[in-house]
């Protein structure tokens, strides 16, 4: 794909400074899944946004169904964006697939990233001796075949189930991003998910990682992250946030919450519009949004 | 949630939104719930020049005719729309489906991802939408439209299944220039995505018949590109899944199997040291022995070079002298230090922890072994993964769950034929919610009383069954179900010899046939070779609409009511399907005769007869009546079971000459043939049958010669009188590239057996396998057995020589390897004996049918049907029946087509007097109303004309005609 795989992939470079925030979306969305993270970084940061191959806002034509049967593939994309763009170092956000595919990124290129911030991530779905996934390998041949027989139906149950809260915005926009997706695709991507299993190469993983966990997600139980701390090689921590889903960075979500959630002073202007201000306060954050924010760098 | 139609308008441009406006007018029609991409397909293919019809024009494969490959389109979109459940309430517009307003926004993505092209072809449309950035506001041009309902799974599939690739079919929209995929980049237009073409792989689609089956393992493939590089190039897999990936990297190499290494390498060799080196804490002279000789192979080494495979390095981690292994280590690190850079080095580590402990006690094995760490944390594609690739082939069908779910019960059977019969009869029963009295219950009586107990309780949860299922609790019982015949099975009939047949398809297996049957596809140069018996067959009768117009100059045209076809299927209620089978009136210029109607009826009709294109009808309906046709019947009898036995003993001590007298009288026809079948069965039956009765009790027939219904009717009406019933019958089209014509679909589909092929992209034999397993007593009708592909033939032959007829093939490792190695003979070879027009009988396949027929217990001669008298015939009847109506006052010119039409139906129908009454009740009543509604009394010529664009209501009773014809 050459040079075009930046455009193929819609890869964005927003914000201005010297320290590089490189955002990946998880499965079933795109980069729009940022929106509402996106001005809390872009006055001191550049931040890179792309989307993965799978995601519905890329042309489908660009999956290759025998290239990216491992998630192998998909760091190579990761990488070569970061090479095309000349990043030596960088703070990477994944979310979901995109944590696994940091984490491979960072074994293979240790020097690129100054710290992982994983999402939702999960080294393995299925359940194990001495390891819990979270599925069973029988729960998830009925997922698929579920998704097989019906796509819609499948996404109009999984949506709500992702996103845990009860918001229907969150549930809409989700949906939404999952539909774009061509379905074949989906299912693909949900079977090569499903194979992965990270636990064997954790230790490899030199550079320092937050690991931010969900009290509830329907993907991954919390006692993941724990496993996670426990076997990646480098410095790692955990966050767990006191909400539901596995969607945590969702804007309609964010959104949602703000309003919900405790108001502090001069938070009536909205997010938005905070952007233009010199000043950046983070009290007048939300702080579920500060939270997710926040942690992107708090262990230095 | 269906989106409403008049949002997904607004997101159309207006040709577009026409399209859908007329594919809405397809879902109403068919009383659909729901518009979706499928019905767009349909209304693309109605216009007759449409953007998708020219892209599969240009795009299509030149092995067939234009005019076939689109009528194999048609027919595969009808079936596809068939499929669609009906709703109950009729909607104004059915709402647009989920999965068509996901592509409608995807192609509004499309256009606004690619300006640039929607600008250079869509110039004359000069739309607003051009420089808008809002999503919504993007009205979505027709082409991207199109490009976008192609990327449906369901819509490629249905191409696919006629032969299209939609891959193709999406260039071909693209670059409306091109001729030929095939043509050099430079020559085309320029590249309208954002990669050149030559990136976009055409064969890299999801659903193009390979895509699916060649996949390259992405481990083995990193492997590979690991070994390419000049430093670090020695791969040491480590994860989960690292000795997996190992295995098969390793395993491919010592196959020789080429493509799995970069061109560069291609051919490098394997020598294995993992026995040393695991050995090596007790013998390091094994281990001397062994690098000997790697330094003896590295000298005369020809190729490109070779692998050490040293295994697993945990073992390393296990020695108790760190000597030992750092002298293996400092020998390796020397060996691998050649000039040549010939020697490579590949192990494997299964988890990071045994890699820290390796470092640490070998901390320069790294360095000395030039050794890259390639993380593996997916299973190379095995089995496992494959088989998530079989699904996309049924990718989207709507199965009814009741259908998936018995076949899944019924497929993890492993029980007798017995006990599987009904074990499948309450799996079904419990689906359909019918509360039965168990038949096990009835078992039981063989049981000890305490077992009865148990037994009974265990049907008696299984009983309780509330109307609406919970799927889980379906599962459960079926389980249940299960269990309780394999214990029944298990206690009553251990002993049945017949226990081996019911083999579970392991995966494996399964995967193999697909393997297969993709790869015949293939070499196939025509559609997929079971097109004709799975998808065919399932096209509807669509009998002509016949339409009255009478000759009197009224130029008002008057709407009467359709035709429905509904009950012709006898099938559920779930697959109704409105035919579009209309009737309807033309009004045509007054005629003038004064011939008497018997003369003009006599005279158009032979004046028909004589014109070829006629003659072409017939020989449509005769199916290759000009060459012989050679169809095998093959009765399943099987030898192990008791129940058979009795029933079969019941048949033929009560009226089994009656059955065959029956017979006769039904297939009046074929009296000569039915004769001798019933001889050769009964003289099989006592063991005097030339070949395979002797031994097992199979009867194999070959019918011969032309009149396919009448093979039909007889092959039912056998399984019937052998078995005890029609659902007995199998029926199998071997023809792979059967020309399609209307006769053949409607004689196809006449028969309900072959509905039963609907499961999917199964090989005949695979398919047959299943069906005899599940119901070993059979009769098996192999049709156009001369046109069947050089592998079914061989498979065939096969089991005719076996003797045994009982189809060991599937699971059968042995018979698998029969046939696998011919797929991979040279193309032409294969080629010469599929291009069989009229007259494929090369050498090849006349010997091979020669042999077949001598391994037959008897060959049937068939006459071939007499159109002629039963056209005669049928127009004396017609005439006779217009004298008492109209006397001679009235005439009646019937058009070719209705003729035609008519003589199918009395061809096909079972029924005795169908056709007389159907003369009776629906044309001479017709008539009648046609002449009142004119109010003329002089001489009146009325027109019996076929007319399209209606929905035929409703089947005459046993007829293939329409219940009633529409005066105008």
């Amino acid at each position: 794909m050459g040079h075009s795989l930046l455009e193929a992939l819609n890869v964005r470079v927003v914000g201005s400074g010297d320290r590089i925030l490189v955002l990946a979306h998880g499965f079933g969305t795109d980069q729009s899944a940022w929106q509402r993270i996106l001005p809390f970084f872009v006055r001191d940061h550049r931040v890179v946004l792309y989307d993965l191959v799978c995601a519905g806002s890329v042309n489908p034509d660009y999956f290759d169904f025998r290239r990216y049967t491992t998630l192998d593939a998909y760091v190579d994309d990761l990488l070569y964006i970061l090479d095309a763009l000349r990043i030596e170092r960088c703070t990477y956000v994944g979310h979901s697939i995109s944590a696994t595919i940091g984490i491979l990124a960072s074994i293979r290129r240790p020097e690129l990233f100054t710290k992982l911030v994983l999402i939702g991530a999960s080294p393995r779905f299925l359940n194990d001796k001495n390891y819990h996934g979270g599925f069973e390998q029988s729960e998830i041949e009925k997922v698929f075949s579920a998704m097989e027989a019906n796509y819609a139906a499948w996404v109009n149950g999984f949506a709500p189930l992702a996103v845990g809260a009860d918001v229907p915005e969150a549930v809409r926009e989700f949906s939404r991003t999952l539909f774009n997706m061509r379905p074949d695709i989906t299912l693909f991507v949900s079977r090569t998910v499903f194979n992965i299993d990270l636990r064997g190469v954790l230790g490899l993983v030199r550079v320092p990682c937050s690991i931010i966990q969900t009290a509830k997600d329907v993907s991954v139980p919390a006692s993941v992250a724990t496993y996670l701390k426990n076997h990646l090689g480098g410095r790692s921590t955990v966050h767990m946030l006191d909400i539901e889903g596995h969607l945590p960075t969702s804007p309609p979500l964010i959104c949602w919450r703000r309003n919900s959630g405790e108001r502090c002073p001069g938070d009536d202007e909205g997010i938005g519009r905070k952007e233009g201000k010199k000043s950046f306060n983070w009290g007048i954050m939300d702080r579920h949004v500060a939270n997710i924010c926040g942690l992107f760098f708090s262990p230095k | 949630m269906p989106t409403p139609v008049s949002v997904a308008r607004q997101c159309l441009a207006e040709a577009a939104a026409a399209v859908l406006d007329d594919a809405i007018t397809v879902a109403k029609r068919r009383s659909h719930a729901q518009t979706t991409s499928l019905h767009i397909v349909s209304a693309l293919l109605a216009l007759p020049s449409s953007t998708l019809r020219e892209a599969c024009t240009r795009s299509r494969s030149s092995a067939y005719s234009p005019r076939l490959q689109f009528r194999a389109l048609e027919l595969c979109v009808g079936v596809a729309l068939d499929r669609v459940s009906v709703s109950k309430s009729a909607v104004d517009e059915p709402p647009v489906s989920n999965s068509l307003m996901a592509a409608i926004k995807r192609s509004q993505a499309n256009q606004r991802r690619h300006p640039e092209t929607f600008h250079l072809y869509q110039l004359q449309l000069n739309s607003d939408s051009l420089n808008s950035s809002s999503m919504s506001a993007v009205k979505v041009e027709l082409k991207h439209f199109v490009m976008s309902i192609l990327d449906d799974p369901i819509v490629s599939r249905v191409l696919g299944d006629a032969g299209f690739r939609t891959q193709e079919i999406k260039m071909a929209i693209l670059n409306p220039l091109t001729m030929s995929r095939f043509s050099s980049t430079t020559s085309r237009p320029p590249p309208l995505f954002l990669c050149s073409l030559s990136d976009l792989d055409l064969n890299n689609f999801p659903f193009s018949e390979d895509a699916a089956t060649e996949k390259v393992d992405e481990n083995s493939r990193r492997i590979g590109d690991i070994l390419l590089k000049s430093r670090r190039r020695n791969p040491l897999l480590i994860g989960v899944y690292a000795s997996d990936a190992y295995r098969k990297f390793v395993d491919c190499l010592k196959r020789g199997e080429t493509g799995v290494l970069p061109k560069e390498i291609d051919g490098l060799s394997v020598v294995s040291i993992e026995h040393e080196i695991s050995e090596c804490i007790s013998s390091e002279e094994m281990m001397e022995v062994k690098f000997k000789q790697v330094v003896e192979m590295l000298q005369d080494c020809q190729g490109p070079g070779f692998i050490v495979n040293v295994g697993d390095l945990k073992a390393f981690l296990n020695v108790k002298s760190v000597d030992v292994v750092n002298s293996v280590v400092s020998k390796m690190k020397g060996l691998l230090i050649n000039p040549g850079g010939k020697l490579w080095l590949i192990g494997f580590l299964s988890g990071d922890g045994d890699y820290k402990k390796l470092i640490e006690r070998f901390p320069s094995i790294e360095m000395d072994w030039d050794l890259h760490l390639l993380p593996i944390t997916t299973s190379s594609i095995g089995e496992n993964f494959m088989r998530s690739f079989v699904p996309f082939g049924g990718f989207f069908t709507m199965p009814s769950e009741l259908e998936s779910l018995c076949t899944t019960a019924t497929k993890s059977s492993r029980l007798c034929n017995l006990c599987n019969e009904k074990y499948e009869q309450e799996v079904s029963d419990v689906l359909k919610g019918v509360s039965t009295n168990s038949v096990a219950d009835k078992q039981s009586v063989n049981l000890s009383s305490w077992l009865q107990i148990a037994e009974c309780e265990t049907s008696n949860r299984c009983l309780t069954v509330e109307a609406k299922e919970d799927q889980t609790i379906l599962d459960a019982r079926v389980t249940a179900l299960k269990r309780k015949w394999s214990d029944i099975c298990q206690r009553l009939h251990c002993s049945s010899t017949s226990q081996e047949d019911i083999t579970l398809p392991n995966p494996h297996t399964s995967f193999q046939n697909f393997h297969i049957q993709k790869e015949s596809a293939n070499v196939s140069p025509c559609m997929p070779s079971d097109f004709q018996t799975i998808y065919l067959p399932k096209q509807e009768i669509i009998p002509k609409p016949v339409v009255l117009s009478t000759s009197v100059d009224t130029q008002s045209e008057i709407r009467v009511q359709g035709l429905e076809l509904n009950d012709f299927q006898n099938s559920s209620a779930s697959q109704k399907k409105m035919m579009s089978l209309p009737i309807a009136c033309t009004s045509s210029p007054p005629v003038t005769t004064d011939l008497t109607l018997g003369t003009t009826l006599s005279d158009s009709a032979e004046e028909c007869r004589r014109k070829p294109n006629l003659q072409e009808h017939y020989n449509g309906i005769q199916h290759s009546e000009s060459s012989l046709s050679y169809d095998i019947l093959s009765h399943q009898v099987s030898q192990s079971s008791s129940c058979s036995y009795h029933r079969e003993k019941q048949m033929y001590t009560k009226d089994l000459e009656n059955s065959w007298n029956v017979l006769a009288e039904k297939v009046y026809w074929q009296v000569e043939a039915i004769q001798t079948i019933s001889q050769t069965v009964s003289h099989c039956r006592n063991g005097n049958g030339r070949y395979h009765c002797s031994n097992k009790g199979n009867v194999w027939l070959s019918f011969v010669g032309p009149d396919k219904v009448g093979k039909r009717k007889i092959a039912s009406a056998v399984a019937e009188i052998v078995f005890g019933g029609k659902e007995h019958l199998l029926s199998f089209d071997l023809s792979s590239q059967d020309v399609i014509s209307p006769f053949n679909s409607i004689i196809d589909c006449h028969d309900p057996k072959y509905h039963k092929m609907k499961s999917g992209r199964k090989m005949i034999v695979d398919y047959l396998a299943d069906e005899l397993t599940k119901h070993p007593h059979s009769v098996v009708l192999l049709e156009n057995v001369e046109k069947a592909d050089l592998l079914v033939r061989i498979v065939y032959l096969k089991q005719s020589k076996r003797v045994n007829f009982r189809f060991p093939w599937k699971g059968n490792q042995h018979q698998q390897q029969c046939f696998c190695p011919r797929i991979d003979c040279p193309k032409e070879d294969t080629d010469t004996v599929k291009s069989d027009d009229e007259n494929d009988d090369s050498d090849d396949s006349e010997v091979w049918l020669e042999e077949l027929l001598e391994h037959v217990d008897e060959n049937v001669a068939f006459k071939p049907f007499d159109f002629d008298s039963l056209t005669q015939k049928i127009l004396k009847k017609i005439d006779a029946r217009l004298k008492q109506v109209g006397g001679s006052t009235l005439l009646l010119e019937i058009d070719r087509e209705v003729m035609v039409q008519i003589l199918a139906a009395a061809w096909l129908t079972d029924g005795k007097n169908a056709l007389e009454d159907w003369i009776e009740q629906v044309l001479c009543l017709s008539m009648e109303e046609a002449r009142q509604s004119c109010n003329v009394t002089s001489d009146v010529v009325m027109k019996l004309v076929q007319y399209d664009g209606l929905v035929v209501e409703a089947q005459a009773s046993e007829l293939c005609l329409p219940a009633r014809i529409k005066v105008k």
